[in-house]
């Protein structure tokens, strides 16, 4: 195994003791039959969408 | 179509070095195709930067496929090149050639869209996400059409592995530095997006560890060039990404984590910075 590969080995190893940053959706996620999702305001609506979407795909 | 032939006949006769660049949403006019508020795109902050003439390959939802071919085959058509620049796509993305005769506007241009790409497990998902609005969900018009097609096979089948998404991917990177450095051209390669679709913990630590052993045990991992911005891509073993060097403030939003008009600024000046380290 040469010097380079042997490095980024350790590196990789290292790291694992060190979480990762992840983002993580803060708030709450409307699912969209929920009365209060319906007396949102279109743009909000909006972002409720995509961040319904975000989490499905994270999370599946 | 003047503004197209005004376009041509200037380039014909400009004596500009030209600055080839292909990439995904990263690299193409994103905030155009989202019909969202306009700002200069990298390319041309960078192309204004080196006062050069920018072609711009690349398109919206980009495979690695499709990044390598788009470049290589204008890097064999041109002269008098400047600098290309490869900014690289997720993994595990697909490209297909198709032989689209259509003409399409866009940027002002005509030209032929030549590749379609898609990710297979976020064409699946989106799929079943869409299940909620259809009623019964057996009706999701979703889930039909080639792409769906094929993505449920590749999934299926196990087909569209990190694994030969990675081992792919880096072969077109080698490929794309060896061909530029036999014919003499200035060229960067940086990893855009995170190389992999983002995942919850602890899935998403799972994939990386993978992702980071595959490039270790690579036989490309030796031969990578100090052109590679952020080589080996990953923060695990040393690397990174420009998404992973972007602030919030560089982002559109926490919902859509694009660069913005700071983003692409901050882009332009690392690969701008980059440029001169590798011309001196």
């Amino acid at each position: 195994m040469n010097i380079k590969r042997l490095v980024l080995k350790f590196r990789l190893f290292i790291s694992s003791a060190f979480p990762q940053k992840e983002k993580k959706e803060r708030g709450f996620i409307y699912e969209f039959d929920d009365e209060r999702f319906k007396k949102l305001t279109p743009d909000e609506q909006g972002v409720q969408v995509q961040k319904n979407w975000n989490k499905y795909m994270k999370d599946k | 179509m003047l503004k197209l032939g005004v376009r041509c006949i200037m380039s014909l006769f400009s004596k500009r070095k030209k600055l080839i660049i292909s990439g995904c949403s990263y690299t193409d006019n994103y905030a155009k195709q989202q019909k969202m508020k306009e700002f200069p795109i990298w390319g041309e902050l960078l192309a204004e930067k080196l006062d050069m003439e920018l072609i711009n390959l690349s398109e919206c939802g980009f495979g690695n496929k499709a990044i390598y071919h788009t470049l290589i085959e204008e890097i064999l058509n041109k002269k008098d090149i400047g600098l290309v620049v490869a900014m690289w796509s997720e993994v595990q993305r697909i490209s297909f050639f198709i032989d689209d005769k259509t003409l399409y506007r866009r940027n002002g241009d005509v030209y032929k869209k030549d590749w379609d790409c898609f990710h297979p497990e976020r064409v699946v998902l989106d799929a079943d996400w869409h299940d909620k609005f259809f009623i019964p969900p057996t009706k999701n018009t979703k889930k039909s059409g080639l792409k769906y097609d094929i993505s449920v096979a590749l999934r299926n089948k196990f087909l569209d592995d990190i694994k030969s998404g990675v081992k792919e991917s880096l072969g077109y990177m080698y490929a794309l530095q060896t061909i530029c450095e036999s014919n003499n051209i200035p060229h960067l390669q940086i990893q855009g997006c995170q190389p992999l679709m983002g995942k919850g913990e602890p899935l998403q630590g799972i994939q990386y560890k993978e992702l980071c052993n595959l490039i270790i045990e690579s036989p490309y991992t030796n031969k990578i060039n100090k052109n590679f911005i952020g080589w080996p891509i990953d923060p695990r073993i040393g690397g990174y990404s420009i998404d992973s060097k972007l602030e919030d403030k560089h982002r559109f939003s926490p919902e859509d984590t694009h660069p913005n008009d700071m983003g692409h600024k901050y882009i332009s000046e690392v690969l701008y910075d980059e440029y001169k380290k590798i011309s001196s």
